[in-house]
Parts: C-alpha cells; sequence; structure tokens
C-alpha cells in the first residue's frame, strides 16, 4: 500500500560557524490518506524542522538529504516555484503564531482569495465570494462583514481560524499543524481541534500534528511518533502505546508521559523528575541520545546509539534497555 | 492550618481606562479568597480572565482600585513606603518569562542578592553565605558566576526561584511559572516547588491557565472568568463535583493523555466577552448552556454548597446524575 506522505532517511543540518547543527537525523515515517499522526516532542527536538523541510520553508543554510514523497513524488531538492505548486494545493500548513503568518495590512477576506487565486485561475470576484465561503466553512458567525476586517481585530481563536480557511482554500490532501492550538486556551483549542476533525472528515485530508502535547496526541491521533534529539525514538497506534494497559517501551515516551499533569491523581502526588536537558545538536552523544537523563541507562547505551526497529507489530522503539510497560 | 489566614482578599477590584480613551477594563471585578499558612491555592483563568492583574494588584503593582489585602493581618492597601516594602518582603512573585525577568548585564549571584541588598539584609559575607544558600536550594549550586545567557530556560526559572526565596518570603505567587517551560523541565521546575513547599514551610498564590497543572500542585482551586472567581473548592471536588458550567467545560476541553478515555470537547462556544463591557448579572450567561433570565437580571453570589466548596451560579450542577436529566428538568 502506497502512502500519502512517505519521509525516508530525512535529514535536516545546520552550519553555525564552524558547529554542525544535526536538527533531523534520519528520520522516516509514513502518513496514510486521511490518516492522523502525530509527532511528539520538546523543543529541539526536531518534529517542526523536520516537517518544514518537507514543504521547503527552512533557511537556505540548511542541508536537507533524505526523501519525503508525496502521492510518490519527490519534494526535498525541488526548486521553490515548483514547491509553491505543491504548497496550498497538497500540503498545507497551519503555525503556533497565526498573529505572524496573517498580513496584518490587508483584510481577512482578500488574504484568503489572494491564497486561492495563487492556485487556481479563479476571477477576484470568485475567489472573493469562496473566501466568505470558507469563513463559513470554519465556523466564523457573520462571514461576510469579518472578511471586511482586519487580523488584529479578531480574536487569536478567530485567527486561527483564519489560517485554517486559508490552508484549506485549495483542499490539500495533508494538513500540518504545527503546535497549531498551543498558544490558545483549552477551551478554545477544544473548539480548534473539532473544526479540524470535522473538516477532515468532510475533505478527507491527512492530518499531521506537531505537538509537545501527549494528551493532544493521544486524543486526536491515531498514529504516534515520539522525536528526541532529531530521531524517532518510539512510533505506535496511540491506543497501543498510551491507553491504559498500554506499552510505552523507551524510558524517555515513559518520562514524558509521566510529565503530563493528570487531573485523576491527588494534590501534590510526586512528580517523577527527570534531570538535564536534550543534548547539544552539535555534539549529539555516541551512544543513545538519552541515555545521559536515563535510568535505566547501561554501558551499551553509551557506545552505540540503538537503531530504531519494529519489535512488536506496529511497534517501533529504539532502546537497548525497553520499560516494561507503564502501569498507570 | 492556624487560624489566621496568611493572606485575605477581599473584593479586591481592578480597572484600567481604555488606551486612547473611552471605556473601562473591568480587569478585577470584586475577587475575594483566602490563603492558609502552608497552602497552596490554584487559580485557574483563561485569556482575558484577570489571573495576572489579580496577581499584580495583591502585590500593589499596581495599587488596586478598591477591595483590600490583609498579608498576616496587616492590609496593605494602606501601607506606603518602608512600610509597604517591609510587608512586601514576606511576599515575592514568580513570572511566566523566567529570561524578561532577569538583567541580562548581572551575575546569577547579583540578581539572586539583589533583594537582599535592597533590604540590607545581613553583611556582605552573610549575603554571600545566603545566595550560596539558597541556589544550592534550588539546585544551581555553583552558579553564582554565570551570566544569564549562559542558563536553559529551566534554569532561569530557577534563579528567579532563588531570589524569590533569598529573603525567606511566606507567600510566593507564581504567575504561570512554568507555563512557557517544556514538560520535562516543568516537572524538574514543579517538583522545585513542591520541595521548598515542605522544606520551608511556603504558602502558594499558584496563578495558571492549565487547570490539570493547577489542580496538582494546589490544595484549593479557584476558577476565574472574566475578572471574578466562579468556583473555590478542594482540587479534588472541583475535579470530581464540579459546580459551575464554566468549571466543567474547561474539565471537559482537557486532551488526556490516555487515549480509551472520553475525547476532549468543547462544551462552551466562542469566546470571553470584552472586559470593557462585560454582561450584566453572571459574566458567563452569554456562553452558558443553562443561562435563564435570571442570570442576565441578578449576578450570582459566591456561596457555599458543600464544605469548603463555593460556587456563583444560581443553576450549580449539583451530580452528574442531576446533569443527564437536565432535559426532564426543564419540563418538569
Amino acid at each position: 500500500m502506497s502512502a500519502l506522505l512517505e519521509v525516508t532517511d530525512l535529514r535536516v543540518r545546520f552550519r553555525a560557524g564552524r558547529r554542525e547543527v544535526h536538527a533531523v537525523d534520519g528520520v522516516s515515517y509514513r502518513v496514510g490518506s486521511g490518516e492522523t499522526v502525530a509527532l511528539v516532542g520538546e523543543s529541539g527536538s526536531g518534529k517542526t524542522v523536520g516537517c518544514r523541510a518537507i514543504i521547503g520553508l527552512l533557511p537556505r543554510t540548511a542541508a536537507v538529504t533524505g526523501s519525503a514523497r508525496l502521492n510518490g513524488a519527490e519534494l526535498i531538492g525541488l526548486r521553490d516555484e515548483q514547491l509553491r505548486r505543491h504548497r496550498g494545493t497538497d500540503i498545507a500548513m497551519v503555525f503556533q503564531d497565526p498573529a505572524r503568518s496573517l498580513n496584518p495590512t490587508m483584510r481577512i477576506g482578500p488574504q484568503i482569495a489572494e491564497a486561492i487565486r495563487a492556485h487556481e485561475p479563479v476571477s477576484r470576484a470568485e475567489a472573493g465570494h469562496r473566501a466568505v465561503e470558507l469563513l463559513r466553512q470554519v465556523h466564523i458567525p457573520l462571514p461576510q462583514r469579518r472578511a471586511e476586517e482586519y487580523p488584529h481585530q479578531l480574536s487569536g481563536g478567530m485567527r486561527q481560524r483564519v489560517m485554517i480557511a486559508i490552508a484549506l482554500a485549495c483542499r490539500p490532501q495533508l494538513l500540518i499543524a504545527d503546535e497549531a492550538t498551543t498558544a490558545l486556551d483549552v477551551t478554545t483549542q477544544a473548539q480548534i481541534m473539532e473544526l479540524l476533525l470535522e473538516l477532515q472528515e468532510q475533505l478527507g485530508m491527512a492530518l499531521l500534528l506537531i505537538t509537545h502535547d501527549l494528551g493532544l496526541a493521544a486524543s486526536y491521533a491515531g498514529e504516534v511518533i515520539v522525536m528526541y534529539a532529531g530521531r524517532i525514538v518510539e512510533q505506535a497506534p496511540a491506543g497501543q502505546l498510551l491507553a491504559n494497559g498500554g506499552h510505552v517501551r523507551m524510558p524517555y515516551t515513559k518520562a514524558l508521559l509521566e510529565a503530563v499533569p493528570r487531573l485523576e491523581l491527588p494534590a501534590h502526588a510526586p512528580l517523577p523528575v527527570i534531570g538535564g536537558r536534550p543534548p547539544d545538536l552539535s555534539e549529539i552523544p555516541r551512544g543513545c541520545s538519552f541515555a545521559p537523563r536515563c535510568d535505566s541507562a547501561r554501558d551499551d547505551c553509551r557506545q552505540a546509539a540503538p537503531a530504531l526497529t519494529e519489535h512488536e507489530p506496529g511497534h517501533r522503539w529504539a532502546c537497548w534497555h525497553p520499560v516494561n510497560g507503564l502501569p498507570l | 492550618m492556624s487560624e489566621t489566614p496568611l493572606l485575605s482578599v477581599r473584593d479586591l477590584v481592578q480597572e484600567f481606562p481604555v488606551r486612547g480613551g473611552g471605556g473601562t477594563v473591568h480587569a478585577v471585578s470584586g475577587v475575594s479568597f483566602d490563603v492558609w499558612p502552608g497552602e497552596t491555592l490554584g487559580i485557574v483563568g483563561e485569556t482575558g480572565s484577570g489571573k495576572s492583574t489579580l496577581a499584580r494588584s495583591i502585590l500593589q503593582a499596581p495599587r488596586p482600585k478598591s477591595g483590600r489585602v490583609l498579608f498576616r493581618g496587616t492590609d496593605v492597601t494602606r501601607l506606603r513606603g518602608g512600610a509597604l516594602a517591609q510587608a512586601r518582603r514576606h511576599l515575592q512573585l514568580v513570572f511566566q518569562d523566567p529570561f524578561g525577568s532577569l538583567d541580562p548585564k548581572w551575575r546569577v549571584r547579583d540578581i539572586v542578592a539583589e533583594p537582599l541588598v535592597a533590604y540590607r539584609a545581613g553583611n556582605r559575607a552573610a549575603r554571600h553565605g545566603r545566595v550560596d544558600e539558597v541556589l544550592e536550594l534550588v539546585g544551581l549550586p555553583g552558579y553564582g558566576a554565570r551570566w544569564p545567557r549562559e542558563l536553559s530556560g529551566g534554569q532561569a526559572q530557577r534563579v528567579a526561584i532563588a531570589r524569590a526565596i533569598a529573603l525567606s518570603p511566606a507567600l510566593i505567587v507564581c504567575d504561570e511559572a512554568v507555563s512557557s517551560l517544556d514538560v520535562l523541565i516543568q516537572a524538574q521546575v514543579l517538583s522545585l516547588f513542591e520541595r521548598l513547599r515542605t522544606e520551608l514551610g511556603l504558602s502558594y498564590l499558584f496563578i495558571a491557565h492549565d487547570l490539570a497543572l493547577v489542580k496538582r500542585v494546589s490544595d484549593r482551586v479557584a476558577v476565574m472568568y472574566l475578572g471574578k472567581l466562579c468556583e473555590v473548592g478542594p482540587g479534588e471536588s472541583i475535579y470530581r463535583a464540579p459546580l459551575h458550567p464554566y468549571t466543567r467545560a474547561l474539565l471537559d476541553a482537557i486532551p488526556s493523555p490516555d487515549p480509551a478515555a472520553p475525547r476532549a470537547k468543547a462544551t462552551v462556544h466562542g469566546e470571553p466577552p470584552s472586559p470593557i463591557s462585560p454582561p450584566s448579572g453572571c459574566r458567563f450567561r452569554t456562553r452558558c448552556p443553562r443561562a435563564t433570565g435570571r442570570c442576565a437580571a441578578e449576578e450570582p453570589a459566591l456561596r457555599e454548597l458543600s464544605a469548603g466548596h463555593a460556587v456563583a451560579c444560581h443553576f450549580p450542577l449539583e451530580a452528574p446524575q442531576l446533569v443527564l436529566k437536565k432535559g426532564s428538568e426543564t419540563t418538569a
């Protein structure tokens, strides 16, 4: 079965003076048509850089190698104008900060219309009508009137809806949501996630959720990919990995999961604490990059990095000494 | 718990004129609560709830428009100059942005020593000793000579905490103090707060937008919406049996890391109204599924429905089974 998006051995390096930063270090995964996949990790794990590499949104100082195929067509190495044809039509991306992605001097309606006209030869008037329709589709009240407003007149949640409307303008097959709800209040986040799921169903598009929030990943994704220091360290269907009685194998995933505040735990419940912080990506240790912070690390962990291997059906992890499930 | 609260806030009101003229921002509109010695009171609120303004008004920066803030029985809103400074010494604040609160041109040891110098606490040698001691306490021994730029976000927040505890305060107000940190670093800083609570007998007013986070460290939780408290109670009862429809909506919206748990859902829609023109009566009524004419006409008072659990709602949720029967209730 061919995937909608197939990423193979993706690597992204940045030159920073004499140092070379390995932001993404050999990442492979696939996203099927209509699926929801979550890329989970902390700041600097490479989850965002990897996705930006796929759609060509990295600065020129980035050296990208490997392959990312969308419906079989290679995206890595394409020239800007070739990529632009994919961006918006096949793949669209929604970011954390909608205020910075919108043009502050342009009314909402024309911004959406411009996005439509960048990809489709339609008249200005037709694009304008479609823009209002899209605002309606993302449940913006009084879409006709909102189309006449400027971004600063809208709340954060409304602006994110506008970004989603722009992303959907050309009915992409894959929507990448990069921390799209992180800056929003939780009640607004729930509304935006419901909107994304509804649109996903209507349009049959796949969703790649980039998030630091394991709760969000568990709630909305079919497949969860955990990244650390530029590599995938564990991957499995959400239920298999995180459900009660599920099996987290990689100690890093376990640490992440235990650090999530759980409503069902009593106040002042002890917090399992992992010391240290992620490694400097210009000096990744020889062995497992999590070893310096890992309780189960032994000598072999510091000698050689474990490969990401499918140890159980559908469940890949990269660890020499996996943990035995996680009692909750 | 002892007989008198450490901090008593009564009918606190804070308002600002709208920049550019016209209207008033009603940021905090009559908030009352107590923090007892050794207790952590959590305040949860979303954007525009007024929670940060509340924190600053308690510290008299700026002074509240009206209301009282009793710290160890003394109304600090009436204190000026040296007397206010003396009270403030036992009341410290830790902010969200760790770097924003550290002067980049100062070494860590000078940042931590600053309140000691300002309050002329001890001589130079004693201050050095105290700085080393608190840096050790926050898990940064030997970091005195470093510059802020050499610190990670988590370390910078520890320095801010070291500075806050240098004068041995009784109460620390944490305003989104871990919100900008990655989850593992957040756990490190939270467990530091917890350790200092037990080791130093500190009390906290722990303010954040994340209810799960607030509940984790708080004995009692207060829920704030558009400048008012809508519910206060023990964290466990807030979670197991919320009384205010807004609290229910907050709980419903939190995604669980267990995929088998019910999916987070948006049970309230839209966004809070502007604090420039808050709704009459109950401020949540414009988004509340239970609102009636009474909610617009009459402001609900915060009243205690069960031990220590108070709600400001004319139609509080009582038990889950009653909520399910809501349809039959309205026809009856």
